[in-house]
């Protein structure tokens, strides 16, 4: 009987892989309906009709089988990325190249691996700048590059070689910067130049400091070669140097930082058109900006965010997302990090794709919206009065009328709160 | 009854707590105990329930363990853990302010 019960469970459950957790599931099941069973037969009920209850009562094993292959395809993930040798696979990398990061699927690369990926993308980039057009301008404008940085000085500050360099911000539209392993701090200038300061750990060529060029009206920031291989891979052993940018007030069409490993800290109050922010394992800390457009990625990297943008939309794959102001329209895509978001408004547009992070939401009171969720397990919870029962795995819940906003959540296991603010 | 259904599966979760704030128990025992508690008024199917078993233990309110049964299957047991009973008497509050508002706004006269 209990082979019988055992073989009917591993039945109802052939849409799992078959691993170490679907044999877990399948113990555990098979030993409480053998109970259940004999407690039947032993109560008098024939064997028949007692079997026949025991199945009558388990009901949807769907949710349990997603489980199962979700457990097993992490763990092949896991197993895959060699946790024993960080750097394994790192020639495929090298070959391969980053691709996007796209959070919703995959998910789980460990922190070294993905700078290597994110570095052999600048580098892949610096390659190409330095055979293609950009590079053929930079040479033709090398002279007036030069010029265009009006001074550069450099002095040891506590053991720190530091260079200065003051850019006219005259006709700049907006800021490109990429450094691999070093910090990038805004702050304020207090005249129309760009000053940009550069703390290196130890003494800079002329190749290893900081290579600044406008083109196109923007200003471009690069961290400079700073290994003799010549290739940008991983930060120790090497010279690193941080940034500090002191920015005019004066609103900026565009920034972009890319970093791997370093940290990113905005002015307050900047305002800029279009901000797009890349960290690999850095923290982002972004506060009072005012933008038209924020996109912001990180791997492991936390965010804090606080201002207004128009559109906003957030990609991380463990790292921590915390946003305090308003936006028009969200996107967020996470895999296990989890985010917190306060609004000041009710956005237009929402929506949430999460593997297992979860998301809070805190909005005004308003005149309605309506939810299109899809998910595994994840819970939706919400102190608005949603009309339609969030039990499903996929529908649409609605908030009185639901409005002209429409919502949409899809989820593996991450929860959804949406409270009241 | 499928209304009832619905709104007693939504807290399959606290009420799996609830029986594990008394001690460590295993699927079917919980089950049965629900089962008595309702005077048979509800029997949750064994889906719900192992699904709501996954569930609390990704969240960290609940641990499993394997029992050391002589004969048969093993069972696997499960505990509450300090995460899970926050979160418990958060749920349960939140159920009386929900009762609450809904007996308000009903009434609970016979009509």
């Amino acid at each position: 009987m209990y082979e019988q019960l055992r073989e009917m469970i591993a039945q109802r459950l052939s849409g799992a892989q078959d691993c170490p957790a679907k044999e877990d599931v399948i113990e555990e099941i098979t030993s409480d309906l053998m109970e259940k069973y004999n407690e039947l037969t032993a109560a008098g009920v024939e064997s028949e009709e007692a079997m026949r209850r025991v199945q009558e009562g388990i009901g949807d094993l769907s949710e349990v089988t997603a489980y199962i292959n979700e457990v097993d395809r992490r763990s092949e993930e896991n197993q895959r990325s060699g946790n024993t040798n960080p750097f394994a696979g790192i020639d495929d990398l090298m070959r391969t190249l980053a691709k996007d990061l796209s959070p919703s699927i995959n998910s789980f690369v460990s922190d070294l691996k993905s700078a290597a990926g994110h570095a052999a993308t600048a580098a892949k980039d610096a390659a190409r700048d330095a055979k293609g057009p950009l590079h053929d301008m930079a040479q033709s404008v090398k002279g007036t590059v030069k010029n265009a940085i009006k001074n550069i000085t450099v002095s040891r500050e506590r053991g720190e070689f530091r260079y200065d360099y003051t850019v006219p911000s005259e006709g700049l539209t907006g800021l490109d910067i990429r450094t691999a392993s070093g910090d990038v701090t805004f702050g304020l200038s207090q005249d129309d130049n760009i000053y940009i300061v550069e703390l290196a750990n130890g003494e800079l060529t002329e190749e290893q400091m900081a290579q600044i060029q406008v083109v196109d009206g923007i200003l471009q920031i690069r961290q400079g070669n700073k290994s003799s291989v010549g290739t940008l891979l991983f930060s120790y052993g090497m010279l690193s140097s941080d940034f500090e940018i002191y920015l005019p007030k004066r609103a900026w069409n565009s920034l972009s930082v890319t970093t791997t490993s370093g940290d990113v800290e905005l002015d307050k109050e900047m305002e800029i058109a279009s901000l797009h922010i890349h960290s690999t394992s850095g923290d982002l800390e972004l506060p009072l900006v005012a933008c038209g457009s924020a996109q912001i990625e990180t791997v492991s990297g936390d965010v804090e965010l606080s201002g207004h943008a128009q559109e906003l939309r957030l990609v991380t794959v463990s790292g921590d997302f915390d946003f305090n102001g308003s936006a028009g329209r969200v996107s967020l895509s996470t895999t296990s990090g989890d985010m917190a978001l306060r609004l000041d408004n009710v956005p237009d547009a929402l929506d949430v794709t999460a593997v297992s992070g979860d998301t809070k939401l805190w909005i005004p009171d308003n005149d309605g919206f309506s939810l299109h969720y899809n998910r595994v397990s994840g819970d939706i919870r919400s102190d608005f009065d949603l009309k339609t029962s969030l039990n499903a795995k996929n529908g649409t819940a609605v908030y009185l009328s639901g409005g002209q906003r429409t919502y949409s959540m899809q989820s593996v296991s991450g929860d959804l709160r949406i409270y009241r603010r | 009854m499928s209304m009832t259904s619905d709104i007693i599966r939504g807290h399959t979760e606290t009420m799996i707590l609830a029986q594990l704030l008394e001690h460590d128990s295993y699927g079917y025992e919980i089950n049965k105990s629900i089962r008595d508690r309702t005077g048979g008024a509800y029997e949750a199917k064994e889906g719900t329930l192992y699904t709501a078993f996954r569930r609390l233990e990704q969240a960290g309110y609940i641990r499993s363990y394997w029992g050391d049964e002589s004969s048969g299957a093993r069972r696997r047991y499960y505990a509450i853990t300090d995460e899970g009973r926050a979160f418990f008497r958060e749920s349960r509050d939140e159920w009386q302010r929900v009762k609450a508002i809904i007996d308000r706004l009903i009434g609970t006269e016979q009509a």
